[in-house]
């Protein structure tokens, strides 16, 4: 394992790069994106586990923080969708270069599979993107953030349609809202890259979007791994949620016959 | 400010990040920032990063990092107990930040809850402590906290209300406990990780006496309180009250946020965190630069 930060020196990006398990040989490049805001830090142990499940299986793994998020440069105000895009685009750069491949595999959780996958769309090198309880409607994403910060501004106090809405503790500037509440993901077009859509539970929206992307003749499977999805739950002592049917779901799309257990 | 990922510790097992001035400043301790139960070094609503980067803007060195089995450092591969392996983790996290170009043997340990009890212990074991910055630390029920507990509410129909209503779901809970299967393994928990370290607040006597040998030391105390605990701290006078027996001179700050979670999560008391904390150490450490 090997922590760094990488990218512009201006506005470097942490990483944390695990290279395949020794004797397995040079496997696929994994790059993981995070979900955002509260659901990054429920998430973190789920990546941890998903990563070492894909080192053992033979996978160069990076799993990175965006700018303005984690330990990563920059304030949470600052972050824009633009950046984050740009930031998959630097990360896939840096992981091909370490793992000497010359494609990789995305999986995105949340929001970072919305980003995981619009950040595939132009890029011939990304062979698969696994999209792992995707945000597909971005106007209801944000809708469902503001019902959480109305909450607490009910309980605390602010004023109503601030700039930045806190939502479980992390800002959500109105420059991201409004870059959010436009992305549909079933008017995505899709781009050259296998498409995984895997949810915990059935969801129509997931069941459409496979369906439309299978329509433009792109490469999708849609699979449901019933597991506990309710990452946007927050609660005062920051637990984490490692739901192992979909890790397992994941990591099967990724490695296919190879799957090692846990 | 410049940042650099490390990875220290007897196997280089344990990952962090050190943040420091660029341009050093002398007399400034070093500030190393513990893990609160089962969250990794960024901390909850990424209030560490933003404390370190603001204290290395100030001129100290920061470490923030994951005890071993947390965030992104490794499980140790001893079976040393999470408690004593989190002091001796601490220590090497110290070490890490004395060794290093310019390092400094005086530190300032950093922590929210669990992340307070582990820096309270590394204090009491370790001299080159010289402050201690605890969120949500022990905390005693004084005669006040019970005047600020029940007072409003015996005169609040929705109190008494809620008094009513509480009893009967714990009567349920204990009747739906006493049904279960002894031993039954509630599967979907399974799939959540909550803190396994139980907090069990020491005695008051024990406490007292340690922060007596702190205070000996010369050891500067800030102690940030929310409203996160309502079972054990509730108004800003309570610390002081809890250990009126102990003379803290001018050693002791105790900030209380009204209001606010347990873990800061509301975006104006993480700015209220970052602002006591960071005039804290400025007017107890304000350098010899």
């Amino acid at each position: 394992m090997n922590p760094f930060y990488f990218g512009s020196s201006k506005s470097p990006l942490y990483g944390v790069y695990h290279p395949p398990r020794a004797g397995e040989g040079a496997g696929k490049a994994v790059l993981l994106c995070y979900p955002m805001g509260a659901e990054y830090m429920r998430a973190h142990r789920a990546f941890r586990q998903l990563t070492t499940l894909l080192v053992k299986g033979g996978a160069h793994v990076l799993r990175f923080d965006y700018f303005g998020t984690g330990d990563s440069a920059g304030e949470g105000t600052e972050a824009t969708v633009a950046r984050w895009l740009e930031d998959i685009d630097v990360a896939i750069d840096e992981l091909k270069e370490t793992a000497q491949t010359t494609s990789v595999t995305i999986v995105g959780l949340r929001f970072g599979g919305t980003l995981a996958a619009l950040a595939s769309t132009e890029r011939n090198d990304v062979e698969q993107v696994v999209l792992w309880d995707p945000i597909i409607d971005g106007t209801q994403y944000v809708q469902d953030q503001l019902a959480a910060h109305e909450g607490e501004r009910r309980r605390r106090g602010g004023p109503a349609n601030a700039e930045t809405a806190g939502v479980h503790g992390f800002p959500l500037t109105s420059a991201m809202r409004a870059a959010i509440e436009p992305i549909d993901l079933l008017t995505w077009p899709g781009g050259n890259s296998r498409i995984e859509i895997v949810t915990s539970a059935e969801r129509e929206d997931a069941r459409d979007l496979a369906g439309r992307l299978a329509a433009r003749g792109r490469a999708v499977r849609a699979q449901v791994f019933p597991s506990n999805g309710n990452w946007a739950e927050s609660d005062a002592f920051g637990s984490a949620l490692i739901p192992q049917g979909i890790i397992q779901g994941v990591l099967g799309c990724v490695l296919g016959d190879k799957v090692t257990s846990a | 400010m410049r940042e650099k990922a490390v990875k220290f510790g007897a196997n280089r097992g344990l990952v962090g990040i050190v943040a420091e001035p660029t341009v050093p400043v002398a007399g400034k301790p070093a500030v190393v920032l513990l893990n609160s139960g089962i969250l990794h070094h960024v901390g909850a609503s990424r209030l560490y990063v933003r404390v370190a980067r603001r204290l290395a803007a100030a001129g100290h060195a920061t470490l923030r990092f994951d005890f071993s089995g947390i965030g992104d450092s490794e499980p140790r591969r001893d079976t040393l107990g999470a408690a004593e392996s989190a002091v001796v983790e601490t220590r090497e996290a110290m070490d890490l930040l004395q060794t290093r170009k310019g390092g400094t043997d005086r530190f300032i340990l950093f922590g929210l809850c669990s992340g307070a009890d582990m820096g309270f212990k590394t204090a009491g074991v370790d001299e080159r402590v010289v402050g201690l910055v605890q969120l949500d630390p022990f905390a005693y029920r004084t005669r006040g906290y019970y005047v600020h507990h029940y007072g409003p509410k015996l005169v609040s129909v929705d109190a008494w209300r809620n008094y009513v209503s509480v009893r009967v779901r714990r009567w349920r809970a204990k009747r739906e406990a006493a049904r279960r299967v002894p031993g039954a393994v509630d599967e979907e928990r399974l799939e959540y990780v909550a803190p396994e370290y139980r907090r069990i607040f020491p005695p008051r006597e024990q406490t007292k006496a340690r922060l007596e040998a702190l205070l000996a030391r010369r050891v500067q105390l800030l102690n940030v309180f929310s409203s996160g605990m309502p079972d054990h701290y509730n108004h800003e006078r309570q610390y002081r009250d809890a250990f009126a027996d102990i003379d803290f001179g001018n050693q002791l700050q105790v900030d209380f946020i009204a209001g606010a979670e347990h873990t800061f999560t509301y975006l104006p008391d993480q700015e209220r965190v970052l602002e006591i904390v960071d005039r804290w150490a400025q007017r107890v450490f304000p350098g010899s630069g």
